[in-house]
């Protein structure tokens, strides 16, 4: 598959091809090598461990949760006792970190186990429920709709606003800066990112009315105004069709110079009305 | 650019830890990913700064490079689109002036030969397009890179890079037409 690339193209690529090499210089490209080297001799850096991850918080929370569900039921001859001790523990400590990642299937069971109990029961679902629900439902979708600005390997800038996208996304293949864009996203790490879950590109620059881009293995084909050069199956190549295709000719031929409109025959054997007649 | 001869075994020694192998993909891959770069980058100066950086990361995450298909050549030059973007990023953040208009701080002292203009026209005309029509185009074209390994660069198809290809290539006689418009008129030329 050769791609057909026009004059001002193959001067370019031929003007690229020939741009200057730079060349590392001698003592830098020795003083990378020698920083390289030496960062090899390096004991490797401890990752860093996040304080308390998420999965663990969770799995200490349903711990508790039995732990709490043994003992009430197992001591409910002896509730005076239990709820003295292990009620403050449970109460305040996972309800302050349980609100980030705790499941919405984890409220019934929360209620249905410790509800029939006494006061410990009532201190964990007042401080529990409240906390998780709306952390499980509120899930923030932000609509941003503007032309990009800018785009940056799989992040596309609108209105200063840097918005990453799946660097799989396909849409990153055919956007171009100035077009527009409707984006659905959630809040990335700053109010100025925004992690794309839908991009969707308004308005489509397509190449030039003569230039057909196949999408699916980048072949080109450029009417040049000619009728001896067919498009290919896969171009709509409309203009080409309308000039050229079966039973309309093109009026050049005996019409002298300027083009008449033609009453083809389908063979090519227009009769052209023009001016040199 | 072609991979190394025995660019397979290289990299197994140099996972192991062998400094000899780590050294030899150096060689092999340093000047190239320092052009990439320099062409992507406003000075020489940063651009060391910056292969420096690659071939840093290139240390660090040769125990988890996976020799599955990837080249290595198109790992590398991944590293450094990736750590250039960085640049940019933090660059913008830091509120510095944008330098793209700004010559470069370390060309030729006794005056611009002809080869040192015309790499700066290019850069210049190539800091103007988005950075992934910027990449394709240095590898594609300076680096002599074919379309796959450019596509696994971009973390594209290949179709798209065909597609990509045409619209960069557009977007690059477009930015080359204003500089010279610019050119002409600052040398009072109608």
């Amino acid at each position: 598959m050769a791609d057909q690339l026009t004059p001002q193209e193959q001067n370019l690529i031929a003007r690229l091809q020939n741009a200057p090499q730079p060349e590392l210089r001698p003592e830098a490209f020795e003083a990378i090598r020698a920083q390289m080297l030496d960062a090899m001799n390096l004991p490797p850096a401890p990752a860093p461990t996040p304080p308390v991850s998420l999965p663990t918080i969770v799995g200490a929370l349903v711990v508790v949760i039995v732990i709490v569900g043994i003992v009430v039921i197992g001591g409910a001859g002896q509730q005076a006792s239990t709820t003295s001790t292990p009620a403050p523990p449970t109460a305040s400590v996972p309800a302050e970190i349980v609100t980030a990642e705790v499941t919405p299937e984890i409220v019934p069971s929360l209620t249905a186990t410790l509800e029939p109990t006494t006061t410990l029961t009532a201190e964990v679902t007042a401080e529990t429920t409240p906390e998780i629900t709306p952390e499980a439902t509120l899930d923030s979708v932000i609509i941003i709709e503007g032309p990009v600005d800018e785009i940056r390997d799989n992040v596309i800038v609108v209105y200063g606003i840097e918005i990453i996208v799946d660097p799989t996304d396909p849409v990153l293949a055919v956007i171009k800066i100035g077009d527009l864009v409707h984006v659905e996203g959630r809040p990335g790490d700053s109010p100025t990112i925004i992690i794309a879950i839908i991009v969707i590109i308004i308005n489509v620059d397509e190449p030039p009315d003569n230039v057909n881009v196949n999408p699916n293995t980048g072949e080109t084909w450029t009417d040049d105004g000619s009728c001896s050069n067919p498009p290919p199956d896969w171009a709509p190549a409309n203009g080409w069709r309308r000039r050229c295709g079966q039973g309309g000719g093109n009026g050049n031929n005996p019409g002298g110079n300027n083009p008449g409109q033609g009453n083809g025959n389908g063979n090519g054997n227009g009769r052209g009305n023009s001016d040199d007649d | 650019m072609q991979p190394l001869s025995n660019e397979s075994q290289l990299i197994a020694r140099a996972k192991a830890g062998d400094r000899d192998a780590v050294s030899a993909l150096y060689e092999g891959y340093a000047q190239a990913v320092f052009r990439y770069v320099s062409y992507r980058v406003e000075s020489d100066m940063l651009a060391e700064d910056l292969t420096a950086d690659v071939f840093l990361r290139m240390v660090q995450g040769l125990p988890s490079y996976n020799d599955i298909g990837l080249p290595f050549g198109a790992w590398l030059f991944r590293i450094a689109a990736t750590r250039i973007a960085d640049h940019y990023r933090q660059k913008r953040r830091a509120a510095e002036p944008i330098s793209d208009s700004q010559p470069s701080d370390d060309t030729d002292p006794f005056g611009k030969t002809a080869k040192a203009e015309e790499r700066e026209h290019l850069r210049q005309a190539l800091a103007k397009l988005p950075q992934d029509y910027q990449t394709l185009l240095i590898l594609r074209f300076m680096q002599q890179l074919p379309h796959d390994q450019v596509a696994s660069v971009l973390n594209k198809s290949e179709g798209a890079i065909r597609v990509m290809q045409h619209r960069a290539l557009k977007a690059l006689a477009e930015a080359l037409g204003e500089h010279s418009k610019a050119r002409s008129y600052l040398r009072g030329e109608e």
